[in-house]
Formats: C-alpha cells, structure tokens, sequence
C-alpha cells in the first residue's frame, strides 16, 4: 500500500511540475543561434519571394531577439528625457519595423553561408557573442565577416541590444545619425524619415 | 623619378600642410568633430562627383569586365600595395606578419603571375592590409579631428599620411607616366567598383549619410588598428539606465 501511494505521489508531483514549471530559460547564445537559423532560412526562400512575405517570415524572431525598448533608449539617449511616453513609443515601433525591414532586405540571398559562434563572454547581466559570418568555401580567417552582438538579460532570457559588423556598431551609428536628424528637423522630422526609408525598403 | 610622380607628391604634400593649416584653427566639438561644417561641405562636393560621375563609370566598367577580370585586376593592385603594408608591419614590429606579407607577395608576384591571381590565400597567406595611420595608432597616436578630404573621403589627423605613404611604397609610382596614369585610373575606377555595395547600403540605409560614414569609418579604423580585437569587450556588468554609455563603447 505505501508503495502504491509513493508511486502515485511521485507521478503526481512530476505532473506537477510539468504543468507548473518555469519556462526553460534562454541563454545569450541559444538567442543568436536561433536568429541565425531563421536568417538562414530566410536568405534560403525562393529567390522571387515577396519583401513583405519575408518579412512576416522574419518578423517573429526578430521581434523576440531584439530589446527594442532598451535599443530605443540608447538610440535617442540625448533627447530621450524630453520625448513623451507616446513618442518614446512611436520611436520604438519605427525602429521594430526598421529592422525587420532591413534584415528581410539584406538576408535575401543565400550562396551557402553559414554562422559560426566564435566566443561568449558573459557576465550577469550583459553578454557578448562573437560570431562570424562565413561564405561558402571560406574560413574564420579567411574572408568572414565579425558580427558581435551583445545581449542584455531580461528575466530567464537574454534579448540583443546591439550588432557590431566588423567594429562597426549599429548602435552607435544610429545614435550619431538620427541625433542629427532630430537636431534639424525635430522629432517629427525623424520618424518621418525612417517611415521613408522602411517605405524604400518594402 | 618622372615629372608626373614628382607633380602627384607635389600636390598630396601640399594637400597635407593645408589641412594641417586648417587643423590649427580648430574648435571645440564634442564629437570628436571640430571640422564639421567644413567637413560637411567636402563631402557633399564628393558626393555630387561621384553620383555625377564616377559611380555611373564604375557601375559600367562592372557591365562591361567579366567578374574574373576584375578580381585579376583587384588582385593585382592589392599586390603592388604589398610594400605599404610590409613597411608598416615592420614599424609595427609586427615580426610574423613582415613574413606573410612577404611570403604573400612573393608567391603572388610569381607562381601568381605578377599578382593577377592569389594562390598565396589557399597556402594560409591572408591579406591583411597595413597602412601608415594603423601604425601610428598602434603606437598610441589618437585619431585627432575627422576629416574629409576632397575627391579622396574619410580620413583624420593622424591617418592623413596614409594615401601620401601608400604612393611612395607604390612601385607603380616610379615608372613612366604612360604607365602611371592609366594604371592609377583603372586602380580608382576598380576600387569604386568594389565599393558599390558599400555605398548601396549607406544611400539605402542612411538617413544622415555624413555622420554614417563618418561613424563608420572610425570604429573600422579602431578595428583594423587592433587587428579585429579592439579593447571594446573589456567591461563591466550593466547597470540599468547608468549603462548606456557603456554600451556603445563596447565594439
């Protein structure tokens, strides 16, 4: 008898904790790794795909790869104290649909490329990886490209706040471009701007 | 040494001291970027040449010359600028790679047929390119003012000597003037070439194109003078909010 109540105990309390159990966490590296495999699977659509059905095929990962709100702060870090919550939002949209865009624009072609984790330097809350870009019959010291990204962890998993392509940073690129932009031709003028652009993208 | 290689030092000599001049007048600019209204200037005047001219040449030389000949031809002047970067390895102190550039530059020059091809990449012989500003900024030498400089783009105080160090290194530069000008009129045709996807991107991707290039092309630097490990990743945990700075200091 106390057998069969151990045994049904024991099955309970592993019911238990299926149905009850955080979510896995994500690690710094499983989030690039992913948003390497959907790019690849993006770059690998038939060449007459549609802009806007690679988007809707990129849009997800992107969105849950990325920390928009905190890319959106550092971006606009001058003038963030002076933008209303409703701007700060506008601000953080454009950006989302930016990158979507640009990513479906730039990962279009697929010549047999391929991702390559090179390091992972992580602290507690912030992490680095450094991976490379790799062309078909290429190496790591042969012809790739750096893409470091650093991530910053939010709860059980670690969300993208910046991509350096060969020493050049994405952040600090767009921070010095659209405080400029802002400066002459206000807010407005900004997103006005990145509307166009996505607008040229799609 | 021909009248013409004595005119084209003349002219990048003097090219130098004037805007060592105009460095002299600088004021303060918290993006590292004292010349900016003067910069702006330059490179809107080199942005309508090239779209008015240069780029639609470059855009037909690549319509016209089969990708195999372009490369032999990329290869080749990418060979005769080999010398720039030995001597540079060198000033460098830079033991191992003085022996690859060389390596790379003989086994190119021969069995490469006066560097139209690279076998030398397949032995484990990869370029890696040197110029005098990575030397200067090895040593300690920061980047001064953002420049730009007519017809030629992005440079700064310390890397202004660079294009002036890679004639002289040039062997191209000490034969006849037949052959220089031509030569060097294919080597600017072909390098913009190579660019064109570069400068799709900032026209795509731009909404301040100055600053982009700008950005752009002094984090490269910072990359190339550290070899692809700029000191970037030595950092501190993030601080919410605090650590922002942070952040874009890490490259």
């Amino acid at each position: 008898m106390n057998l069969i109540c151990s045994l049904l105990l024991t099955v309970a309390l592993t019911l238990w904790q299926t149905a009850f159990a955080a979510p896995k966490s994500v690690s710094a590296e499983d989030t690039v790794n992913n948003l390497h495999t959907e790019l690849l699977l993006a770059m690998q659509l038939p060449e007459k795909t549609s802009v806007a059905k690679r988007i809707e095929t990129l849009k997800p990962v992107i969105e849950a790869s990325f920390d928009f709100p905190t890319i959106a702060r550092i971006i606009l870090s001058d003038s963030w104290g002076s933008l209303s919550n409703e701007q700060r939002s506008v601000f953080q949209d454009t950006l989302q649909r930016l990158s979507v865009a640009t990513y479906a624009d730039h990962f279009s072609k697929f010549s047999g490329e391929k991702f390559l984790v090179t390091r992972v330097n992580d602290k507690k809350k912030l992490t680095i990886v450094d991976t490379r870009l790799i062309p078909l019959n290429g190496s790591v010291d042969d012809n790739s490209i750096s893409m470091r990204y650093l991530l910053t962890r939010k709860d059980d998993r670690w969300q993208i706040i910046n991509v350096i392509a060969q020493g050049v940073s994405d952040l600090a690129l767009k921070q010095a471009e659209y405080a400029y932009v802002i400066k002459k031709d206000g807010f407005k003028g900004l997103v006005s701007q990145l509307n166009d652009k996505i607008m040229n993208l799609q | 040494m021909s009248l013409n290689n004595g005119l084209i030092k003349g002219l990048l000599g003097g090219l130098c001291l004037l805007l060592m001049a105009g460095c002299a007048s600088t004021s303060n600019n918290s993006n590292g970027d004292p010349h900016e209204s003067m910069n702006r200037k330059i490179y809107a005047f080199n942005d309508k040449l090239d779209k008015s001219f240069v780029e639609p040449v470059a855009k037909k030389y690549v319509a016209v010359t089969p990708k195999v000949v372009r490369k032999g031809i990329t290869n080749f002047f990418d060979n005769v600028s080999s010398l720039n970067t030995m001597t540079n390895d060198l000033l460098q102190a830079k033991g191992l790679d003085f022996a690859k550039s060389t390596g790379r530059f003989v086994v190119n020059s021969t069995i490469g047929i006066g560097g139209l091809f690279d076998p030398a990449t397949s032995m484990g012989l990869v370029q890696k390119k040197e110029d005098l500003g990575q030397t200067l900024g090895r040593w300690g030498a920061d980047e001064g003012a953002y420049l730009t400089i007519p017809l030629m783009g992005p440079s700064s105080y310390r890397d202004i000597g660079s294009p002036v160090m890679g004639v002289f290194t040039n062997p191209l530069t000490y034969l006849a003037a037949v052959v220089t000008i031509p030569a060097s009129l294919v080597s600017a045709v072909n390098t913009r070439a190579n660019l064109l996807d570069a400068t799709r991107m900032v026209d795509q991707a731009a909404l301040d194109p100055y600053a982009f290039v700008r950005e752009a092309w002094r984090q490269q630097r910072e990359y190339v003078i550290y070899d692809g490990n700029p000191p970037g990743d030595e950092f501190d945990d993030y601080i919410e909010g605090e650590g922002d700075a942070a952040i874009l200091r890490i490259y």
